[in-house]
């Protein structure tokens, strides 16, 4: 899968330009891609993510792992600025992608979106054919050269691994296809885009046991291509598929989002540090 | 801790049920009562009146009692001024095409701006100017539509100096774009959040995911409020009655007087004459059929669609 990834991109502007910097940076493993200092978000006046300082690995899968209501998925929608149309949501602190702040003045959520691609909770693919599913992002970039766009649409369905599946029907609509295929269609559309990073908001859960092995399986392979973040409920899921693990709590008195504990999955699974963790892990609470 | 039935509270709770379900049945038959007698009194009545002439011919004077239309000679045995004798002639085609192309042309001014508005009001909501035009809305679609022609007179119809085409469509435009609007917005709202979020994530911007995702999902719907909002407009009369006056003849210049046929059914009704009368009918039997139409018309799209 690797030469498939260095292969001369055939998309202009953005996309070249951003494979060219992943591969800048996959000389020095180990960087950093995205990163929260002392970062609060908010709804309103309630504080949902409180003091988040994490460091995100590139290139790894990093999991975000908490019972319900620590605030794991708005810390990983805040990544992407999705609470952009809700009403009296807003940050303080930081929270940087290769260093640049996504909240800023100058930031652009648009922009940012092309570089960080999301699949969501509830498989959402568009009521249209497979093909302009995956196509989507590529025709939001401006690709309009059908054998171009062919192309792309075939390599990302490869990668998500539903090629063999749909090469057939191209043409069915995306909605009429299993929820598995649905959210590995998600997936191939996130990264027929190329992201630099990958954000997964309990993509499983929706799924059967045989269609999440799969999506595990998928994101394996994904790994080292993409920078990825899943939240998941899934303790075993979280170390089965992650590099990286960080644990959320909620505040027990002001209810917000706090980060626990962060290091490698291996550590932090079998000899965490705090002992919240520890309980979590042990089925103690949440 | 096991509960017994209580055999009499049972007992009475099932009448209660039966009484209160008899009630609503009984009150559904009480409305549904005169939609059908209107509907089958106008069918009746209405369909008699149809001939080939009736949907070719303009409008026509009535023959003098006593005389013969063909020959123009005195009829024998006839008395004079005897009104039910009278024989009515030509048909309604200037009240068909009339009502067609002033209900297309409001059509046409209210889809751009109902759609628009209704997707303002459904994707850009909690703002002040939001709940403003929604309100407005509200109130425009509750209007007496008398007003809504007066409006019409006196903003077209006075500074033009004539009667015409274009101002009656303008004023049914004010009564069709709050229903494409309001309509819109419900359906709009229905479009799953999932769908725009998906569109969001790809980095696409607001009205690109509006374009290519949003409104297709909605389409049915947005056909249905148009479909509706037609059949509303081209039943009106009080707005038509100040802005396109009416005119006996065949005519699609749409900066002149026309027909249409509810003005028709107002003027034939009000006829002397008991053959005019029945032109009447004639006229709303069309126009039923027209609104029962699309109403079908809107049922089996959105029954395919939901299928």
């Amino acid at each position: 899968m690797s030469e498939t990834r260095t292969r001369p991109l055939p998309l202009a502007g953005g996309i070249a330009a951003t494979a060219a910097a992943r591969a800048r940076t996959h000389e020095r493993p180990g960087k950093t891609k995205i990163e929260a200092v002392n970062f609060d978000f908010y709804y309103g006046s309630f504080k949902a993510l409180d003091q988040i300082n994490l460091a995100i690995p590139e290139g790894e899968v990093t999991a975000l792992i908490g019972p319900s209501g620590c605030g794991k998925s708005t810390l990983l929608r805040a990544m992407n600025c999705m609470h952009a149309r809700t009403p009296g949501a807003r940050a303080t602190g930081l929270l940087t992608i290769d260093g640049e702040p996504i909240y800023s003045d100058e930031a652009d959520p648009i922009l940012l979106r092309r570089r960080i691609g999301m699949v969501f909770q509830r498989p959402n693919p568009f009521a249209k054919s497979v093909f302009d599913n995956v196509a989507y992002g590529l025709r939001v970039l401006g690709e309009r050269n059908s054998k171009r766009l062919a192309e792309r649409v075939e390599w990302a369905l490869r990668r998500a691994a539903l090629w063999d599946e749909v090469k057939d029907r191209l043409n069915a609509t995306g909605t009429s296809l299993s929820g598995g295929q649905q959210q590995r269609l998600c997936i191939a559309r996130t990264i027929a885009v190329e992201p630099e990073v990958v954000l997964m908001d309990e993509p499983c859960s929706a799924l059967d046991p045989i269609s999440t092995l799969k999506i595990e399986e998928l994101i394996a392979d994904l790994r080292g291509s993409f920078t990825i973040i899943i939240v998941t409920h899934n303790m075993q899921q979280a170390a089965r598929v992650s590099d990286h693990t960080a644990f959320m709590l909620m505040d027990p008195e002001t209810r917000a989002g706090q980060l626990v504990e962060f290091g490698p999955t291996a550590q932090l699974f079998t000899s965490p540090r705090d002992a919240r963790t520890e309980a979590y892990l042990s089925g103690h609470f949440g | 801790m096991s509960l017994e039935t209580n055999m009499l509270t049972y007992q009475q709770r099932s009448r209660v049920d039966k009484t209160l379900r008899g009630c609503t049945i009984v009150a559904t038959s009480i409305a549904i009562v005169p939609l059908v007698l209107i509907i089958a009194y106008v069918l009746f009545v209405g369909g008699s009146a149809l001939n080939r002439d009736f949907f070719t011919q303009t409008y026509r004077p009535p023959v003098p009692a006593g005389i013969d239309p063909l020959t123009g000679l005195p009829i024998d045995g006839m008395e004079e001024g005897d009104l039910s004798q009278v024989q009515a002639r030509g048909g309604v085609l200037h009240g068909i095409v009339g009502t067609l192309m002033v209900t297309i042309t409001a059509l046409l001014f209210s889809l751009p701006i109902g759609i628009l508005a209704g997707i303002f009001l459904a994707e850009y909501p909690d703002t002040p100017f939001n709940t403003f035009i929604r309100f407005c809305c509200d109130v425009l679609s509750g209007a007496p539509s008398i007003v809504i022609g007066v409006v019409g007179f006196t903003l077209i119809v006075k500074p033009m100096g004539s009667y015409s085409g274009i101002a009656g469509a303008i004023a049914l435009t004010f009564l069709m774009v709050p229903t494409i609007a309001r309509t819109t917005e419900e359906i709009l709202k229905l479009v799953p959040n999932a769908v725009r979020e998906a569109a969001m994530a790809m980095g696409a911007p607001m009205w690109y995911s509006t374009l290519t995702v949003v409104l297709p999902a909605a389409l049915t719907g947005i056909v249905t409020g148009a479909l509706l909002a037609f059949a509303r407009g081209a039943g009106e009369t009080a707005p038509l009655l100040l802005t396109i006056q009416g005119n006996s003849n065949l005519s699609f210049d749409l900066l002149a007087p026309m027909a249409a046929l509810p003005i028709l059914t107002y003027k034939y009704i009000e006829s002397p004459f008991p053959a005019e009368n029945q032109l009447a009918w004639g006229t709303a039997f069309v126009l039923m059929i027209l609104v029962l139409g699309i109403n079908l018309l809107v049922r089996v799209t959105t029954a395919r669609i939901k299928r």
